[in-house]
């Protein structure tokens, strides 16, 4: 593991993760545990911005240092190369957390080929990625998404066993119906992320 | 009918050679009026930006004329038919993109009076996939193939029930020998002279 700069912030100042910002680190003291989270939403006043910060915070209180990678803020081409920050981040991630919002029932294209690009690597880009989790929003119904066949949920499912450790385990917290769901519904589930996230070892 | 072809893929391999020709030339001899979207040869953008997905749920979704273009074939499309080789069991970034900017409300599907989303790709009578997989068919099918789930189920539920998929592969395609590869042609080739 990396020793982190002795002057890095501590947890409990940099929760504010701003959803906006160049793709940063938050928390972070000698022999925190890595999480990365990759954002995939061109807009910083979305929900899906919102999902991101209630998953840093939640990431931060169990005591992680987490890395955001900020795809579009990064401007990926999907054709390749990924760049090298992303990789050394990946090497070292134990939690992988991806946040996007679900669209034609899977990730969205800058996403897809984000993915795709990793996998096509030789060998296992993120080796110590123990625990894999989406947080994600649909505009349909659970019950849409299952007759879509949640073609999202497959990729994942099979980027981890490519990419990640042989027995990582997978987490998938969804939100649906969001273009109906008022504000309660949205905050509860802004906290019920930071919660399981929260509780990520 | 009218085709539509949504093609991602190198011209010297098997996917964008062999098959795109035996598609055209067998829609062509069937008397279909064929239309090719090729994506890897297109100015066509499939990063959602974020000026875009302000857009998207206003009454005038579309900006780019590329787009508009594509939006106006899909519409008048009554065999949809989707070209490419799966990765990470799905569809390249630019078929997911196209997907994405493309079948935007008011093109795909609009919202009722209950604000519920109903289909409007209702002229589309068929949906064909035609893909090339890495791995075998008993391994593409444990791992739930998203490609084709997204295609066959998640683009029906904007099309109707009323339409008809089909969905053919190419299992272990970097190792299938010249008979293999001939024998999917023919299978390419026969069922589409079905339609």
């Amino acid at each position: 593991m990396s020793s982190p700069d002795a002057d890095q912030p501590t947890a409990s100042e940099s929760v504010d993760d701003g959803a906006g910002g160049r793709s940063h680190r938050a928390g972070g003291s000698a022999g925190l545990s890595q999480a990365v989270v990759v954002y995939a939403h061109p807009c910083y006043d979305s929900f899906a911005a919102s999902m991101r910060v209630a998953a840093v915070a939640g990431l931060v209180r169990a005591g992680h240092e987490v890395t955001v990678l900020d795809l579009h803020r990064d401007g990926i081409d999907i054709t390749g190369p990924i760049p090298e920050d992303h990789l050394d981040a990946l090497a070292t991630a134990e939690v992988f957390v991806l946040v996007y919002p679900t669209w034609w029932g899977g990730q969205p294209a800058i996403l897809t080929g984000w993915l795709g690009l990793i996998v096509d690597l030789p060998g296992r880009v993120l080796p110590r990625a123990r625990r894999v989790v989406a947080v994600t929003s649909h505009g349909s119904s659970k019950l849409v998404n299952a007759l879509g066949g949640r073609p999202g949920y497959h990729v994942l499912r099979r980027f981890t066993a490519i990419a990640c450790a042989p027995r990582a385990t997978r987490d998938f917290i969804g939100f649906y119906e969001i273009d109906t769901a008022g504000a309660a519904a949205r905050t509860a589930f802004l906290d019920r992320v930071t919660e399981r996230l929260s509780a990520t070892r | 009918m009218r085709a539509l072809i949504v093609f991602h893929g190198n011209r010297e391999s098997v996917i964008g050679g062999e098959v795109m020709n035996a598609v055209t030339s067998t829609l062509d001899r069937n008397g279909h009026h064929v239309d090719v979207i090729d994506l890897l040869d297109s100015s066509f953008e499939p990063v959602m930006t974020s000026a875009e997905r302000r857009a998207y749920m206003t009454s005038d979704p579309i900006s780019d004329p590329v787009v508009q273009h594509y939006a106006e074939l899909v519409s008048q499309a009554e065999l949809l038919i989707f070209v490419y080789r799966s990765r990470l069991t799905t569809m390249p970034p630019s078929i997911k993109g196209w997907l994405e900017k493309v079948l935007v409300p008011g093109v795909a599907f609009h919202f009722d009076a209950q604000g519920k989303v109903r289909p409007s790709l209702t002229q589309v009578r068929r949906i064909v996939g035609i893909t090339a997989y890495n791995d075998g068919w008993f391994t593409v099918r444990r791992q739930f193939d998203a490609g084709r789930r997204t295609i066959t189920r998640a683009l029906r539920l904007n099309t109707g029930w009323r339409t008809r998929t089909q969905w053919i592969g190419l299992y272990n395609s970097l190792s299938a020998t010249s008979e293999q590869r001939a024998a999917f042609l023919s299978r390419v080739e026969h069922q589409l002279e079905q339609l």
